[in-house]
């Protein structure tokens, strides 16, 4: 094979592809989630409360107004926060460990948020505001994602690293489990959501407290992009051509608990978002993680919005869990990518 | 240049080098061979400041290597390990670039850093291969991309843990040369060979390490003595000359049934 033809011009007009096509996707499966629903709602109704909302318009309120602004909006955003999220920390994880398998929700990142979050709940006073559990999700995260740096160095097989990964966060989602059901308190979000997500709890007051762990957690790996490349070179290699690598390496994986942590707090556990939009992207724009990073961001949001749409109206008036929906359609694109990567022996 | 002092590395009750002194000025290339488990890999990682000797030190360019910060040490050498990249999604582009890190805040004409990446491509035959994806290569080809990725770094020491064991018998010559004329440029290259022959022919200095010591340091003719090769690697050797260039040969003349016997007379040299 050879004579490749130079793709550098046709890698920027692959990024520019794949930004307008996500970013008009994502702007199409937010207006769906606000229109769709048990209230049915127009485009013109839409407008109506966002007029309302920014003092444009002074009609009398509709019902639609409060559906909208206080249920749906909170909802779809946190969706696309959680997308966000997932996807960055998906996108640095694999960059971080030279290992297109590792997940936030597969190697116990998740679980450990929850347990987290949890702790953060019972130390929080009754009524008292929901950034005490976001605090808690982001230490959980953290510290797992720092555990998982030990590990891996000290197991060499990708796969190893993913199945132990996997043991520890049936570990802890084990513990989370029977802390939640022992507690059984209606201030603690259910099994099922640690379990499975869910975003029917989104309020504003949760959004505006998770949204800044995602953000930090963007802008740290984000601001990553040319260490996480460097890292693809092995960590000695980094470390020979100047890259800190202990001190990067811990950097990004705060940033990835960050996200991690605002995630699962404000959606619970969502599996395979992490793991399938970086995958995507990276096949579609290259591995430069200047490029790699925004983008499965911008994919992971719209995967989450995408899906929580389709949780919630497929069975309607039933909602099913978010992450049931996501283990469904990503367990099969996750067995398929292993299959071809046993295949091709890379 | 590189210059190590009275260098021991022990590891529990193990010695993996025992008193080694070292040096290679600019100009100059100097070879380590020696058998497996002689500690040639150990030493190359001392001198790249990867590992910590328990005794002795080991300067760059007159910086004590255990003691300079990482950014400075990547404009003074470069370092190429024995491993291949072969998970690497990178393009051989993207990833020779990667050599230029250190240099990322030089004041640079527009252009430059991409001339000397295309330049170090070309000199170890792989340009052709520019925007493939490192997977996707051969180990050899592989070997070539990691060879410009340390060209690259326009560092003053080159060191380089067998850079030829997995090149064609083509490559190898081709490679030996690049390093002989980096060396003429005024880089000071130490490079880790296996095959004798190639110190022979093409490194000015050569240095043989066994159990960690070093036995003999100097020319090839100096060091390249059938007794003394016989009894490192417990194989009956020969060195005789070159039928067709100035240079040593070396070759193994029967079957390695002599080798228990000469392999415990190890300690006497």
């Amino acid at each position: 094979m050879n004579g490749p033809i130079d793709d550098t011009g046709a890698r920027s007009r692959r990024r520019a592809t794949a930004t307008t096509a996500l970013g008009l996707a994502l702007l199409a499966v937010v207006a769906l989630g606000l229109l769709s629903g048990a209230v049915a709602a127009s485009p013109a109704d839409l407008f109506h409360m966002l007029g309302g909302r920014l003092g444009i318009t002074d009609d009398p309120a509709r019902l639609t107004d409060s559906v909208l602004w206080a249920i749906r909006m909170p909802r779809v955003l946190s969706g696309l926060v959680v997308g966000v999220g997932l996807g960055a920390a998906g996108a640095a994880l694999q960059g971080t460990f030279r290992n297109q398998m590792a997940d936030p929700h597969l190697v116990g990142i998740s679980a450990a948020a929850g347990l987290g979050a949890v702790a953060g709940i019972a130390l929080t006073p009754i009524g008292g505001p929901p950034v005490i559990m976001m605090v808690g999700a982001a230490v959980g995260a953290v510290a797992a994602a720092l555990l998982m740096r030990r590990i891996a160095r000290r197991v060499i097989e990708s796969s190893q690293f993913i199945l132990v990964g996997l043991a520890l966060g049936l570990a802890m989602l084990a513990w989370l489990g029977a802390i939640v059901l022992a507690w059984d308190s209606p201030r603690v979000p259910t099994f099922a959501f640690w379990v499975f997500g869910g975003l029917a709890g989104s309020t504003w007051s949760t959004l505006g407290a998770g949204t800044p762990f995602v953000l930090a957690g963007l802008a740290i790996v984000a601001g990553s992009a040319r260490s996480l490349d460097l890292l693809a070179l092995g960590e000695a290699e980094a470390q020979h051509v100047g890259v800190d690598v202990d001190r990067v390496v811990a950097v990004i994986l705060v940033g990835v608990g960050l996200s991690v942590g605002g995630a699962v707090a404000l959606g619970g556990a969502i599996g395979f978002v992490g793991l399938i939009a970086p995958l995507i992207l990276r096949s579609w724009i290259g591995p430069t993680h200047r490029w790699l990073v925004p983008l499965a961001a911008l994919a992971g949001a719209m995967i989450v919005v995408a899906v929580d749409v389709s949780a919630r109206t497929v069975a309607a008036p039933v909602e099913i869990p978010v992450g049931l929906l996501t283990a469904i359609l990503g367990a099969p694109v996750f067995v398929w990518f292993l299959l071809r990567v046993g295949r091709s022996g890379t | 240049m590189v210059r190590a002092e009275e260098i021991a590395y022990r590891r529990g009750n193990a010695t993996l080098i025992d008193r080694v002194m070292l040096t290679a000025d600019r100009g100059e290339v100097l070879s380590i061979v020696g058998p497996n488990g002689a500690g040639k890999t150990t030493l190359l990682r001392i001198l790249a400041g990867d590992l910590i000797p328990s005794t002795g030190r080991a300067w760059v360019q007159n910086v004590d290597v255990s003691r300079a910060d990482l950014q400075h040490l990547s404009q003074l050498r470069a370092y190429l390990g024995p491993k291949g990249l072969s998970d690497n999604p990178f393009t051989v582009r993207d990833v020779v670039t990667m050599g230029r890190h250190p240099h990322r805040r030089a004041m640079l004409e527009t252009g430059e850093h991409e001339a000397i990446v295309e330049s170090a491509m070309e000199r170890t035959d792989v340009l052709a291969l520019a925007s493939r994806p490192i997977h996707s290569l051969s180990t050899g080809e592989q070997q070539r991309v990691g060879l410009a990725r340390v060209i690259a770094q326009e560092t003053p020491v080159l060191l380089l843990d067998e850079p030829t064991s997995a090149l064609d018998i083509g490559h190898q010559e081709k490679v030996m040369g690049v390093l002989r004329s980096l060396a003429r440029d005024g880089t000071a290259v130490v490079v880790i060979l296996h095959d004798l022959n190639l110190a022979a022919a093409h490194t000015d200095r050569m240095m043989l390490l066994h159990e960690g010591r070093a036995v003999a340091v100097g020319s090839p003719a100096e060091v390249l003595n059938s007794e003394r090769l016989s009894t490192v690697y417990g194989q009956s050797i020969q060195v005789t000359t070159h039928p067709h260039r100035d240079c040593l040969l070396v070759l193994t003349v029967e079957a390695s049934e002599a080798s228990s016997e000469a392999g415990t007379a190890g300690p006497s040299l």
